[in-house]
């Protein structure tokens, strides 16, 4: 799976071009923050998803992200990209989001085995559902884990990189990332969708 | 997918972000923003001063008699609504936590509990409930909602904040309207103090407030529809150009003049620079020049192109101009369009913004659009010494007339 380090947000302009605009967001100035807004939403959108897995409450949530964004601008000193900043800010929204929330309380039930159409559209199919699935058991997994999990995982990010975003080690994230896996595939021992796409997915094997 | 095994070339792969649609984008942008600026206001510190500090700083003499007054409502209320149980059943339940909570509706009303306080929202509102300094508060970002709060005889004090505006509740139900800047307070039973930019009226049953005229509390309206998003007496949302029943859609007459005859008189929209051009006895409204264009507005009837403010002597964006120079030209076309492009670049932050506010407000009182009254206050809210201050507040004249 390809990194996204340069597939998703990668900032339009340079270190210098992102402090000025940081400064001018900053200082209030809301042409700059709505330029902020549109170059960054993409890259926060799609930390979002990644970690959150569906467009479902991610409405207040980039808002929530973007908020955060420019109460920080005031700190932001250009040292790593903006857009690795704001997707850094991103990543704590959604680890407070699931935090905060409820693991649902019912489980997941298998679907029909056969689902209609041609090939792209049982794929898709196919990969929806056991996505459905996927981010079902992670809802009930530790949040930390999860993130680390979806970001190196799912996202195909570095470790490297996914430490940055969530601001740990890479030792602390590939170990999350073996707890998430272990856990999943625990949870998953009575679903063989579920326990095929995580282990396709692949991830860092044991520490 | 009757196993997890599957050939290299069939592997699944991750799940494909899908992309959130531009409606979701506006709303989100708007929340944005809308959430920003109650950031930004909760900063100043005059804002800060709690009504109740304000009250007792500003209006000694007063206190008494009023104190009085609201308490004796206030037992009033809380009998009324003992003997009624007039709350009614709520569709969901916030804890009066700490957190922020954001409720947004969508095309049909909704209700909530927030502590002791039942909020019946309008369809396309949306409130933020919160505490600040342990009282309980709501922003409300857009929309009409209406509250009943318990009496607060010993409990902090309920606000509700609607941008510039503070509702500082005693003990009633009343409802909050917020369209872009302007806001009205309509109370149904019961007394709430309304703080709006160092003006403070209180505003009892049956009466109405309007930010627009922060001086004056007039009589109510009738009740608004719960599915009414319009402010009670402001007209329909700005943007919403399909609930507009009063629309006046003229054809454009067939030799290519677009002009639409104004029902009394010349709207044109004004040069920034003091261009006060005589009206054409036609009734033209054609947007005239910002920086002086003499032209005799009855001997042609192409829409003007106004320049940037003399005051400001950089050149606006060109897609700034090029876009107002579409929406002059589509108003003949669709000029229901032509009026949602001009709230768009009106909401921008280029110089043509003033403009285009005016030439919205202008268009919608020349189609007979209620919105025009409310497009026109905003309009000299933002730009009180803007280039078409005074024909806003002429048309503003001629439509209050009107009514």
């Amino acid at each position: 799976m390809p990194p996204t380090r340069n597939r998703v947000g990668a900032a339009p302009v340079t270190r210098d071009l992102d402090l000025a605009l940081a400064r001018r967001a900053a200082e209030g100035d809301r042409a700059a923050q709505r330029e902020l807004f549109l170059a960054q939403r993409a890259a926060v959108h799609h930390t979002l998803y990644r970690i959150l897995g569906s467009n479902r409450e991610l409405e207040d949530l980039i808002q929530d992200a973007f908020l955060a964004i420019f109460r920080a601008l005031p700190s932001f000193r250009g040292d790593s990209s903006l857009t690795r900043w704001c997707q850094t800010i991103a990543t704590r929204t959604a680890y407070l989001a699931i935090s905060r929330r409820k693991p649902p309380s019912i489980d997941l039930d298998l679907v029909e085995d056969v689902l209609p159409g041609d090939h792209d559209t049982r794929r898709l199919a196919h990969v929806r559902e056991a996505a459905r699935r996927l981010y079902a058991a992670l809802d009930r997994i530790d949040p930390k884990h999860r993130i680390a999990f979806a970001l190196a995982v799912i996202d195909g990010r570095p470790l490297v990189e996914v430490a940055q975003l969530t601001d740990s080690s890479v030792v602390a994230v590939k170990t999350r990332v073996w707890r998430a896996r272990k856990e999943l595939m625990r949870r998953a021992s009575r679903d063989p969708v579920l326990a095929g796409y995580v282990a396709e997915l692949g991830g860092e094997e044991a520490p | 997918m009757t196993d997890g095994t599957r050939s290299p070339g069939e592997r699944l792969g991750p799940p494909p972000v899908e992309p959130m649609s531009d409606v979701s984008w506006a709303r989100i942008e708007r929340g944005l923003w809308s959430r920003l600026d109650a950031a930004e206001a909760a900063k100043d510190t005059s804002i800060e001063r709690t009504p109740s500090r304000i009250w007792f700083r500003d209006r000694r003499v007063w206190l008494a008699p009023v104190l009085a007054v609201a308490a004796a409502v206030l037992v009033l209320v809380l009998t009324r609504d003992t003997e009624r149980g007039t709350l009614p059943a709520t569709t969901a339940s916030v804890p009066a936590g700490l957190e922020p909570s954001r409720v947004v509706t969508g095309a049909a009303p909704s209700s909530v509990s927030f502590g002791d306080a039942h909020i019946e929202l309008a369809a396309e509102s949306a409130i933020v409930m919160g505490h600040a300094q342990g009282a309980p508060g709501v922003l409300l970002e857009q929309g009409t909602a209406t509250f009943a709060v318990a009496p607060r005889a010993e409990r902090p004090p309920f606000i509700v904040r609607a941008g510039d505006t503070v509702v500082r509740v005693v003990g009633t139900r009343f409802s909050v309207a917020r369209e872009e800047e302007l806001v009205s307070v309509e109370v149904a039973h019961g007394i709430v103090e309304v703080q709006h930019r160092g003006h403070l009226q209180r505003v009892t049953a049956g009466q109405r407030w309007r930010s627009s005229e922060p001086d004056r509390v007039a009589r109510a309206l009738p009740a608004p529809r719960a599915d009414d998003t319009r402010p009670p007496g402001t007209g329909h949302t700005a943007g919403d150009t399909a609930s507009a029943p009063d629309v006046d859609a003229r054809t454009p007459a067939p030799d290519g003049d677009h002009r639409t005859a104004s029902p009394d008189g010349d709207h044109r929209t004004a040069s920034p620079d003091g261009d006060h051009r005589t009206a054409a006895s036609d009734g033209d409204h054609r947007t005239a020049s910002p920086d002086g264009d003499h032209r005799t507005a009855a001997s042609d009837t192409r829409p003007r192109t106004p320049r940037p403010d003399r005051g400001s002597r950089s050149e606006p964006p060109d897609t700034a101009r090029a876009t107002y120079e579409r929406l002059v030209a589509l108003e003949a076309r669709d000029p229901e369009r032509a009026l949602t492009g001009y709230l768009e670049l009106s909401r921008g932050g280029s110089k043509w913004a003033a403009v285009a506010l005016y030439a919205a407000g202008r268009l919608a009182a020349d189609r007979g659009d209620r919105r025009a009254e409310t497009l026109l206050t905003i309009y000299l809210r933002r730009f009180p010494s803007g280039a078409n201050a005074d024909d806003a507040r002429n048309l503003l004249e001629r439509l209050n007339g009107a009514h």
